[in-house]
Order: structure tokens, then C-alpha cells, then sequence
């Protein structure tokens, strides 16, 4: 038992005015210890609701329909407040896209922090703050001891996100969960804190759940991609089988429409993928991509695809033939 | 013989607040020429939005002089929703420019717009598809030069492509010169014949596209095209200093790994190379 986040048949559904609608279909997912796993998708994909899933975030007027979710050995699925608190303390360490919205902008980082780790210890103020400023530094923040001091609207994005994750860190979960930690930063600042989450990961073991829709930041991360679409997942593999053997026609179609550093102006067309982005108020029992996709029959509309895997490399196509 | 459509001589542009004032673009001299896309690339605070805004006059400059041979100049930007008036319906925001109304029409469908979105509210359309109505009403005033601040960075990355696609079929179309601002350098690179790298408000280097990327010669372009994620590529690492020691030559000196006394007190000369490529820096 080395799974740190099991995910099995996992459906969920909102309630809107039109009816119920199912925002992740079937979606199961492990990540086993130390592993870096990449959750790739356009917005409206499923992949922040998947997030939210697995922190007990959802809006009220969502819930689990069927599935389970098991976080290091402990099945959170219908877990009573009590115990989902015991989960988010202990095992649990989240890193949200936007750092300054999710640090509180009326307390220096120092109160932040100790605030955090008075959740899972008792420690004095003292031992609390050499415990942050450790953290700190670990998380490569030279002057720990000056940044402590500072309320958040001091620091700049990369420092802010520095701290998120130390803060992150703190309780030493044996899950991270990061939600487009990068999206708001500059190329320069992003590349610094993917190379800090990778250092990180392989000292300590962590097991990292990173959410983003950039294919090129998912190559550069992690050990395994899952994609996305329409709350389902299409395609799921170790990042050397999604970049050289892409199966689903949805894979294909991505890595075809991005502008990339290596080709010029001249050297590549763009091939954009025809359609619209699937939304969750028109939802069909087929697959969600078949609109779009341009090698879909007609049964592909009626029938949810069935997933094939081939040496730990998933695709859910009806498209045999392909193969 | 290339032909300048814009001349672009020391200009300068600061901002002033309670803290003081910033130069967000420091004496910067450059040429655009008719029909190409001069990619400009640099990261936040680089004074790469407020150039795009000094060119189309949304932002008056200090010191310095833009000569500008162009009929028209106007502005896509970055964020479609925050650009439109949530009220207006997308006909009238096309309209808007136009002198016959029934013009819309013909321009959204130039734009790949139907006939049924003209009644629309901006809520009820995607990202990629407001962005169209951006270029639309770009487009009403027949502009010769059209500034992209951003156009696609907002967008789902199955939009971007489309978007791209259809700047690049209207330049061919209408003949237009693009300044086209990214901090993206992919997007910059598959679309611009030129890129120009800005820091600090100044230009580091500036040149055709293939020989900036391929060959920088300033250590600043060196390192942003390190950051940029290339998967499965051998990339050269580039490392750069942490100091925040203030410069009145180069802005990017104090992060420089080859700078010098001279680079913190005198500005860089510019120095040409081969096709036009120009680098702004003391050591090369």
C-alpha cells in the first residue's frame, strides 16, 4: 500500500436550475509516493473541481455521486467535518494560484505561519518561529528572518508563492496539491519555483498533485500527465508516452495548436482544434470531445468511451483502429 | 528596401507616484517597418504595455518623438471582457468607428463571427470569441498599424491558436505592421519576424526573430529563453546574481554575471551586428 491519493470511479454533479449536471465523470487517479503527477486541461475541464473534490471545497449546491477518494490510507469520501479537518491538518498541503488572495492580508507572515503549526503542535513562539524560518529557507528565501516581519502585500508574487508553499509544507503533509501555482508569475520567477517543487519533492518524498493548462510546464514537472476534457479524463501516462506516443485524438490536437520556441514563423502552421470548448450545460451521455474530434462516429456520441490502457498508458477513445 | 512606417527617437515616459518616480521607458529608439510583426518580449514592468500605449497615443509621452507614417493606429488588449462595455450589444461596439452601421456586419463575419452573435451582450460569448469583436473593432477604422497587447495570453490555449491564426490572415490580408507585446516567447516567436527584449524600460537587444532565439547575444534575452519551458530540449543554463543594488547604466546589471563597474554608470551604446540584429550592453 505506497498510494498516497487514490481516486476510484469518482462522479460529481452540480445542481443548477436547468437539472443536474456531471461535472467529473468516472474519474479515478492514484499517485504512489514521491511521485510528481500533472493534471493538464482548458477551463471548464473538471480539473479545479477535482481540486476542490479532494479538499472538501466543493459549492453547496455540488456533491459526490458515487466514487471514493482515499488520501493515504484514509477514505475521505464521506468523512464528518471532524475528521476532514484531522485530514486537511495532517496529510494535506495546498498551494493556490493566486498567493495574495490566499494569505490573509492583516497578518505579518510570522502570525501566519505560527497560526499553522499551532494546528498539529505546541510549540512556543519561539520554537513556532525557527520552525517557519527553517522552512523558509528550505524553500529558498535567504533572508527568512526579514520576510517573517512582512505582511503580504510587501513581498512580490515569486516571494509570495514561496512562502504559500513553504506554508504548504509546514505540517509536512504527504500530499501537496498545487493549483496553477505558476499561472500569475513571469517566465523567470515560474521557472525558479518549478525547479523548487521538483528539489523539494525528491528530498522530501512528496507526492504532488499539480494542476495547470499548460502542456509545456506539465512536460517540464512531471512524472505523469493525466488530460482532461469536458470532466472526464481522455489520456493518462508517463510524460515520455503523452509527448512522443499521444494517443487520444484531444492530446494529438493540443500539442498541434500551441505556438512552441522551437518552430518559427514560417516553420509550422498552427492546427487549431474546430469547435467550441465543451461546456457542462450541454452535456451528452458520449464522449465529450466527439463534437470537436475530427475521427469521431457516430457511436462516439451515444456511448461514454471505455478506457484501454497499455502498460500503465490510459486512453479513453473508441477509435480501436488508432492503436 | 524596407520601408519605415514608424520611427521611434529617445522616448521617454515616467510615472510618478507618492513613492517617488519610475522611468517605465527610458530613451528607446527603434524602427517599424510596413507589414512586419515586431514581437516585443520582456517581463512585468519592463514598459513593454506602456510602449504599446505611447504608440497609439492612449498614453502621452514625455521627451522623445514618434514619427509615424501610418493612416491609422489602433489597440487590441489583453483582457476581451474588461475591454468592451458590458451593455453594448457586439454590433454596436463594432459600430462604434464605423460611418455606416451595416459595415458591422461584414466585419465580424471577416473575423469569424456569424450574423446571430451582432445582438449579443459581451457575457454571452467565450473569451476567444469577445477577442474577435476586439479585432473587429480594431479593424472599424481601417487602421494601417495595430497594437497587440496580449491578445491571446487570457485566453484557453484551443483559442489562442485561432486567434493567432487570424491575425496572421488579416496582416496578409490588409497589408497591416503588428507591434505585437508578449511575455510569452513562444507565441512571440511563432509570430513576429522581429522580436525586440525589453528590461527596465530600455531595449537589451533587438533583431530577427530566428537570430535572437537561436543565437541571443545579450546575457538578459540569454536567460529569459532559459526560463522558457522546452520539454525534452537541452537547454543552456543561465544563472543570474540576486542584488539590489540600484544602476544608472544598465537596468539589468545588478542580476548581470558579466557585469562591470562601467556597466552601473554609463548606459549602453548601441551596437549593430549583421541583418539589423542590435544589442545594447557594454561586454559584448
Amino acid at each position: 500500500m505506497n498510494n498516497i491519493l487514490e481516486i476510484e470511479k469518482l462522479n460529481v454533479v452540480y445542481r443548477i436550475p436547468e437539472g443536474r449536471r456531471h461535472v467529473l465523470r468516472d474519474v479515478s487517479l492514484e499517485l504512489k509516493k514521491g511521485e510528481i503527477m500533472a493534471v493538464v486541461g482548458e477551463s471548464g475541464c473538471g480539473k479545479s473541481t477535482l481540486v476542490n473534490t479532494i479538499i472538501s471545497l466543493l459549492p453547496s449546491n455540488a456533491m459526490i455521486e458515487s466514487g471514493r477518494i482515499i488520501i493515504d490510507g484514509k477514505d475521505i469520501t464521506n468523512a464528518d467535518s471532524y475528521e476532514l479537518s484531522s485530514v486537511r491538518r495532517n496529510r494535506l498541503g495546498v498551494v493556490f494560484q493566486d498567493p495574495f488572495s490566499a494569505l490573509d492580508p492583516l497578518y505579518t507572515i510570522e502570525k501566519q505561519f505560527h497560526e499553522t503549526i499551532r494546528l498539529t503542535e505546541k510549540l512556543s513562539k519561539a520554537e513556532s518561529h525557527d520552525k517557519a524560518a527553517a522552512m523558509l529557507r528550505a524553500c529558498g528565501i535567504k533572508n527568512a528572518e526579514e520576510i517573517m516581519k512582512k505582511y503580504p502585500h510587501e513581498l512580490s508574487g515569486g516571494l509570495r508563492q514561496r512562502v504559500m508553499i513553504a506554508m504548504a509544507l509546514i505540517n509536512d503533509p504527504t500530499l501537496v496539491i498545487a493549483d496553477e501555482p505558476t499561472t500569475a508569475l513571469d517566465v523567470t520567477i515560474q521557472k525558479e519555483i518549478l525547479q523548487l517543487l521538483r528539489t523539494l519533492a525528491r528530498e522530501r518524498q512528496l507526492t504532488v498533485l499539480f494542476i495547470t493548462h499548460s502542456q509545456d510546464i506539465a512536460f517540464e514537472i512531471a512524472d505523469r500527465i493525466t488530460v482532461f476534457y469536458g470532466g472526464r479524463i481522455v489520456e493518462q501516462g508517463t510524460r515520455d508516452d503523452l509527448f512522443s506516443f499521444p494517443l487520444h485524438p484531444y492530446t494529438q490536437a493540443l500539442l498541434n495548436t500551441i505556438p512552441s520556441i522551437r518552430y518559427g514563423k514560417n516553420e509550422r502552421k498552427l492546427m487549431p482544434i474546430e469547435g467550441e470548448i465543451f461546456s457542462f450545460l450541454n452535456e451528452t451521455e458520449g464522449c465529450s470531445f466527439a463534437p470537436r474530434c475530427p475521427y469521431a462516429r457516430e457511436s462516439c456520441f451515444n456511448k461514454a468511451p471505455a478506457v484501454r490502457e497499455y502498460n500503465g498508458h490510459k486512453c479513453a477513445c473508441e477509435m480501436e483502429e488508432k492503436w | 528596401m524596407k520601408e519605415t512606417l514608424i520611427e521611434v527617437r529617445d522616448l521617454t515616459k515616467t510615472f510618478h507616484s507618492d513613492e517617488g518616480t519610475t522611468r517605465a521607458i527610458d530613451r528607446i529608439s527603434f524602427d517599424l517597418y510596413k507589414g512586419e510583426t515586431l514581437g516585443v518580449a520582456g517581463e512585468s514592468g519592463c514598459g513593454k504595455t506602456t510602449l504599446g500605449r505611447c504608440l497609439v497615443s492612449l498614453e502621452s509621452h514625455d521627451s522623445g518623438t514618434i514619427t509615424s507614417r501610418a493612416g491609422g493606429s489602433q489597440i487590441i488588449f489583453q483582457d476581451p471582457y474588461n475591454s468592451v462595455d458590458p451593455y453594448w450589444t457586439i454590433e454596436r461596439i463594432v459600430a462604434e468607428g464605423l460611418k455606416d452601421r451595416k459595415d458591422a456586419i461584414t466585419l465580424l463575419e471577416k473575423v469569424g463571427l456569424s450574423r446571430n452573435e451582432k445582438d449579443s451582450y459581451p457575457h454571452e460569448l467565450s473569451g476567444g470569441q469577445l477577442q474577435r469583436v476586439g479585432i473587429a473593432r480594431a479593424l472599424s477604422t481601417n487602421p494601417d498599424f495595430i497594437v497587440c497587447d496580449e491578445p491571446v495570453s487570457a485566453l484557453d490555449v484551443s483559442y489562442q491558436s485561432k486567434i493567432i491564426s487570424l491575425l496572421e490572415d488579416l496582416q496578409e490580408e490588409e497589408g497591416l505592421t503588428y507591434l505585437f507585446i508578449s511575455h510569452d516567447l513562444a507565441v512571440v516567436r511563432h509570430i513576429a519576424d522581429r522580436i525586440m527584449i525589453m528590461y527596465g524600460g530600455q531595449i537589451m537587444e533587438i533583431g530577427n526573430t530566428d537570430e535572437i532565439i537561436n543565437s541571443p547575444l545579450h546575457p538578459y534575452t540569454k536567460f529569459l529563453l532559459s526560463a522558457v519551458p522546452a520539454p525534452f530540449e537541452k537547454k543552456k543554463e543561465f544563472q543570474v546574481l540576486d542584488d539590489d543594488t540600484v544602476s544608472q547604466g544598465c537596468p539589468f546589471a545588478p542580476r548581470c554575471p558579466f557585469r562591470t563597474e562601467k556597466c552601473f554608470r554609463e548606459r549602453c551604446e548601441r551596437q549593430d551586428r549583421a541583418n539589423g540584429h542590435l544589442v545594447y550592453c557594454h561586454n559584448i
